[in-house]
Order: C-alpha cells, then structure tokens, then sequence
C-alpha cells in the first residue's frame, strides 16, 4: 500500500474512534472540543508507543517468540517510560511545551494510544509505515472528535427528549457517522493511490 | 440500608467505562460474554487487590503495584483463552490485550488507591452491571444483527444456534450498529432508572 493509501486508510474506512472505537469514553462525556494542544500531545503520544512497541515487537518478541508479551511491554515498559520523560521535562506546566508535555502524560495510558500502536504494530508495515498509520489514526480521531463536537453542540439547542440527552444522542450521532465513515472502502482507497 | 445507598450507577451506560469494546466485541455473543466477563472479573480482581495494597505497600508503590497485577492479569487471561479456545482469541484480537487500559479497570485502581474508597460490595455492583450490559448487548446485537446465537466453547470451532433464516438488522453486526445498540440502551438507562432515582432524592 502507497504512503497515501496508508493515511487515507487510518483516517477514514480504518478510523480509530468510529471504527475500533477507541477513545470513545472521552468522545461521549459532555466537555470542550478537543483542543489543538490536545490533539498534537496524542499524535505524540502515539507515534513514541507505535515507534517503541513496533522495535520491541520486530526484533524482542518475534525473535523470542514472545510476541503474546507485548502487552507488559506496553504497559510496564513503554507507558511508564513516556509517562516518566513527560512528567520529567514538564515541570513547568504553565508555559505551552510544559501544557502539552502534562497531556502527553495524560493521554498515555489509554485505550486509545495503546490501541492505535497495536493496530500500528500488528499490520505488517515497516516502521516508517506504522509511524505515518499512527499519525494518521490520530488525525482520523482528532476529525471525527471534532465533528461530534459539533453535532454535540447543536444537539443541545435542539431540545432532545429527556432520554436522548448528552450521552446517548451523541452514541447515536457516532453510530450514524461510522456509518458514513464505513461506506468509503479501504481496498477502493488504497487502490487509488497505488 | 435504603434503595438511594444501594444504587450503583451503570459504569457503561451512565458513566461511559470501557465502551471501546462494548462498541465492537459485542457484535458477536460469544466474544461479547467472553471479554465482559474477562473485564468484570479484573475490575473485581483489582479492587479486592488495592485493599490489600492500601495496607501493604506504601502509598507511590502501591498504584505501580496495581498495574502490574493488572498486566500480569491481562497476560494470564490472554494465554488461558489461546490454549481453551484459539477462535475465541483470534476473534477477540486486539480487545483482548486493550483490557489491560480498559477505562472501568483503570478506575477502580484510582477509585481503590484512594483513602475514601468506595466498600467492596459498590465495585461487585458495578461489575456485575458492567457484566449484565455486556451479556444484554452481545445478545441483542447477534440475534438481531445476525439471525444466530453463538455459544461459547473450547477449541476450534464454536457452536452457532439459527434464530431467524436471514438477519432482521445487519446493521447491529457492524461498529456502526454497536454505537447504536449502546445509545438505545444508554437511553433506556436513563429513562428507566433515572426516574426512581430523582423521585427517591
């Protein structure tokens, strides 16, 4: 699959959020829209844990064949270690690198960055494949959080009934976009940018 | 006790915890029972074992202590499901290792680690809740989604009873489908239970 291909994939027919369903916790609890800052400290935060699960799978775990493994090795050795250079170098968390490093430390241990590395890791791309298919999946979140964010703030104008509020009709909102995000085809999409 | 202190919010309809794989795993009633059940149990499992780490560990180890158990957890549940049945695991995929993030767990090894934690029994409440939506769901979603109901059982194949000749609504099968199915029962929660509640308050 051509680098676009890759991108196209994991941003549409492949979309963490409405696809895997990662992140939707986060996506159907009433808060602000996922800011800017936020949305860069995930792409970080994925693209270290893609980038360290994919060198700890090719060449620990599939040589040993411990591959069944990569899940301590996520959590007892990759979260802990970006939580820890996170929380090192953002001691002051009033200046912008400082804000955005406090919400790398935030976002990762989550289903979100483990899952998009997983997905990253287990695809049978090359590094820099699973590197762009990580950024890729967060962008992918990042514009479909953004488009229920919308929909959540016109929803709350429109005088849902009581049953429908807040979590529900934005569950109902997410079912309906991953319908659409569902109709565009990954084969279509990679075999357009070959 | 009164009904208002025994009540238990749902942590996957009110509190949205550990949605990821309702959204997905419960398109199929096996997977669905399997990983809610593998979830409910380790968010019982961790909060039995952050009583024993409030009194045993100081308080920085004592959350490293939890996630351990709880990776260690994951790990031993992910091997037992590959040697009982190897379909189960690979139908399970990614979902299976993701338990060791999952949202419900990961609270009640916040919820545990505190010093006002919540008795034993509101975890319980709350898993068998997590479990029961789980069950409900997975149900719901392959019976109507696909017209069957998959049994879980060991080895390569698993069983598969034929409710309806064709499925009344394919769309259940899908993510698509698992948004809604959960935003259908979300809603019932709230219209059902959150009445009783407000009359009681």
């Amino acid at each position: 699959m051509s680098w676009l291909g890759i991108v196209l994939v994991s941003v549409f027919s492949a979309n963490a959020l409405l696809v895997y369903g990662f992140g939707i916790a986060e996506a159907s609890r009433p808060r602000e829209a996922l800011a800017p800052l936020s949305l860069l400290a995930l792409g970080a935060a994925t693209l270290a844990s893609s980038a360290l699960l994919w060198l700890a799978r090719t060449f620990l775990l599939e040589p040993l064949g411990l591959v069944r493994f990569e899940v301590l090795v996520f959590v007892l050795v990759i979260a802990p270690l970006l939580k820890y250079l996170s929380q090192a170098a953002s001691r002051d968390s009033a200046t912008p690198i400082g804000s955005f490093l406090a919400r790398v430390d935030e976002a990762m241990m989550s289903s979100l960055v483990f899952g998009i590395a997983l997905v990253a890791t287990r695809s049978g791309f090359s590094l820099g494949e699973a590197l762009l298919a990580s950024v890729a999946s967060s962008l992918g979140f990042g514009g479909a959080f953004a488009i229920l964010g919308g929909i959540r703030r016109r929803l709350e104008l429109s005088g849902l009934p009581r049953g429908f509020r807040e979590g529900p009709a934005l569950l109902l909102s997410a079912g309906l976009l991953a319908m659409v995000f569902s109709g565009i085809d990954a084969r279509l999409l990679a075999g357009l940018v070959k | 006790m009164n009904a208002r202190t025994a009540f238990v919010p749902n942590p996957a309809l009110v509190g949205f915890l550990g949605l990821t794989p309702l959204v997905v795993v419960t398109a199929n009633f096996s997977t669905g029972l399997l990983l809610t059940l593998i979830t409910a149990l380790g968010a019982v499992l961790a909060a039995a074992f952050a009583v024993f780490v409030r009194t045993s560990f100081p308080a920085r180890l004592g959350l490293v202590a939890q996630i351990v158990f709880l990776a260690f957890y994951v790990l031993l549940v992910g091997l037992l499901v590959q040697a009982w049945s190897p379909v189960a695991a690979a139908a399970l995929g990614i979902y299976l290792p993701l338990t060791a993030v999952n949202g419900l767990l990961l609270h009640e090894i916040r919820r545990g680690g505190a010093k006002d934690s919540p008795r034993f029994r509101t975890t319980l409440v709350s898993a068998l809740g997590y479990l029961m939506v789980g069950i409900s769901l997975s149900l719901f979603r392959e019976v109507l989604g696909q017209g069957t109901l998959g049994l879980p059982g060991p080895g390569l194949g698993n069983e598969a009873l034929r409710i309806f000749a064709e499925a009344p609504l394919p769309l259940l099968a899908t993510p698509a489908g698992g948004f809604m199915s959960l935003a259908l029962f979300a809603s019932l929660d709230q219209l059902v239970l959150a009445r009783p509640r407000r009359s009681e308050a």
